[in-house]
C-alpha cells in the first residue's frame, strides 16, 4: 500500500504544488498544502475505502485545502473577497493576486498564457488550467470543483473558445 | 502548428514544480507519516465491507451467512413437523439436542425431556386425527419417546443422588414416575393408546425397568398394588396389565 503510495506521488506532486502554487501564490504555504493534501490521501488509502480515482481525489483535497487557506487568511485583499459576476466563490480564481504572480518563474510564452488565462472570466479559469495545463478530464474537473459533468464541460468548453480569441492559438 | 506551439507552452508551464529538495523533503515527512499510521480499518457498515475488501473472501462470508439464515429458517419450519415429514429429523436430530444442551441445570434438562415426550404424544395425537398413524411410526415415536423418558429418568435420578443401580429409594422412584406421569397430563390417553397397540412398547417398558436392564424392582414397588412384578423378559399382555397409569384411572 505505502508503496503504490509512494509511486502516485512521485507521478503528481509537480502537478498538485503547480496547481497550490497558482492558487495561493506563496511557496511555502504551496509546499505546506501539497504535503497536507498527499497526507489526507494516504489517510483515505489506509481507511480502506475505495478510491476511484485517484487524480480527482487529490485535487479535491487539495482545493478544500486552498478553500480553508483562504478563509484563515482574513486579510486578504478585497480584490480576492469580493465574488464574481457568475457568483461563483472567491476561491475559483487561478491567480488571486495580480501583484504577487511575478513571484512564480515564468519564460515568456508560458508567462503569455498565464495572463491569458487569469483575464478569462472567473468561472473558466480553473477548469480552463486544469484541462489545458494539468491534462483532467472533464469528469475529474467535475468532481473536483464539485459540479456537474456536463457543467463542467460546457465551461470547458467554453472557456477555451475565450482562450483562443485571447491567445489566437 | 498551433498544436505544437501550445504543448510547448504548457510544457514551459509545467516547468513550474518542486525542486529535487522540496520533493524529498516532503516524500519524507509523508513517509514517516505512513509508517506511523498504518493501514486501519474503517468502521464501515457491513454493507460497504463487501464492497470493499477481497471479492472472494466477501463471497465465502456471504454464502455462510446465507447458510445460517437459511439453517435457521429450516429450523423454525421443522418446528411443526411430525413424523415422516421430511424437516423432522431437524427437529429430532438437531433443535432437541440443543435445547437440551442449552438447560444448563440438571433440573431444567429434566424439564426439557419430559417436554419432548410430551411432544412426541403430542405428534402422536396429531398423526391419529389424520389417521396417519401406522405402525411403522407408531414404533418411531415410541422409540423416541422411551430415548426421552429414559433420559428424564436418568437426570432425575442423578438429582436425587441415586444411580440407576441402587435399589434404595424406591419412594424417590415412585415420585419420579408419578412426576413424569403428572407432566404427560391429559397426553396420557395417547401414552396408553401406544402401549395397548404395540406390542413392543419401549417405552411401556421404561416404566418396569431401567435403561440399563437392571434393577426393575424400585419402580415397580411402587406400584404393587395392580401389579404383579414382571421381570424384563416378561410378555408384552403382561406389561399391558402393569400399565401403572391403570391405577389412577
Amino acid at each position: 500500500m505505502k508503496e503504490k503510495f509512494i509511486s502516485l506521488y512521485n507521478k503528481l506532486s509537480d502537478s498538485v504544488f503547480r496547481y497550490c502554487l497558482f492558487r495561493v501564490s506563496d511557496r511555502d504555504a504551496a509546499l505546506d498544502i501539497t504535503q497536507e493534501a498527499f497526507t489526507k490521501y494516504w489517510d483515505v488509502l489506509a481507511g480502506g475505502q475505495k478510491i476511484n480515482n485517484d487524480r480527482a481525489l487529490i485535487f479535491t483535497i487539495a482545493r478544500n485545502l486552498i478553500i480553508d487557506y483562504y478563509r484563515k487568511k482574513k486579510s486578504v485583499s478585497l480584490e480576492a473577497m469580493t465574488e464574481t459576476e457568475d457568483g461563483e466563490n472567491f476561491e475559483d480564481f487561478i491567480l488571486v493576486e495580480d501583484n504577487k504572480k511575478y513571484e512564480i518563474e515564468l519564460e515568456t510564452e508560458a508567462r503569455f498564457l498565464i495572463n491569458k488565462i487569469i483575464e478569462l472570466p472567473k468561472s473558466y479559469q480553473q477548469v480552463v488550467y486544469l484541462r489545458f495545463v494539468e491534462d483532467l478530464s472533464p469528469n475529474e474537473i467535475a468532481e473536483i470543483l464539485g459540479v456537474s459533468v456536463s457543467a463542467a464541460s460546457v465551461r470547458i468548453h467554453r472557456g477555451i473558445e475565450e482562450l483562443k480569441k485571447l491567445t489566437g492559438y | 502548428m498551433e498544436d505544437k506551439k501550445l504543448k510547448n507552452v504548457i510544457g514551459q508551464i509545467k516547468k513550474v514544480s518542486l525542486s529535487q529538495d522540496e520533493k524529498s523533503r516532503i516524500l519524507h515527512n509523508l513517509s514517516v507519516y505512513a509508517d506511523f499510521h498504518r493501514a486501519i480499518p474503517s468502521p464501515s457498515s457491513l454493507f460497504s465491507y463487501f464492497k470493499n475488501s477481497n471479492k472472494k473472501f466477501a463471497y465465502v462470508l456471504a454464502s455462510v451467512i446465507i447458510l445460517i439464515l437459511a439453517g435457521g429458517t429450516a429450523v423454525y419450519a421443522s418446528e411443526d413437523s411430525l413424523p415422516g415429514d421430511l424437516l423432522y429429523p431437524i427437529k429430532t436430530k438437531v433443535v432437541e439436542p440443543i435445547k437440551v444442551a442449552l438447560a444448563t441445570t440438571p433440573a431444567a434438562k429434566a424439564d426439557v425431556e419430559a417436554s419432548l415426550a410430551v411432544e412426541r404424544l403430542k405428534e402422536a395425537e396429531t398423526l391419529d386425527q389424520k389417521g396417519k398413524l401406522t405402525p411403522n411410526i407408531k414404533k418411531e415415536i415410541d422409540g423416541n419417546l422411551s430415548n426421552d423418558m429414559s433420559n428424564f429418568f436418568k437426570i432425575k435420578n442423578q438429582m436425587e443422588g441415586t444411580t440407576t443401580d441402587s435399589t434404595s429409594s424406591e419412594i424417590e422412584n415412585t415420585k419420579i414416575k408419578a412426576e413424569f406421569e403428572n407432566r404427560l397430563g391429559s397426553h396420557k390417553e395417547m401414552f396408553n393408546k401406544l402401549n395397548h397397540e404395540n406390542s413392543y412398547n419401549p417405552s411401556q417398558k421404561m416404566l418396569q425397568a431401567t435403561s440399563t436392564g437392571t434393577s426393575t424392582n424400585s419402580y415397580i414397588r411402587g406400584n404393587a398394588k395392580n401389579m404383579k412384578m414382571p421381570d424384563s423378559r416378561s410378555t408384552s399382555s403382561e406389561y399391558i396389565k402393569g400399565n401403572p397409569f391403570q391405577n389412577n384411572y
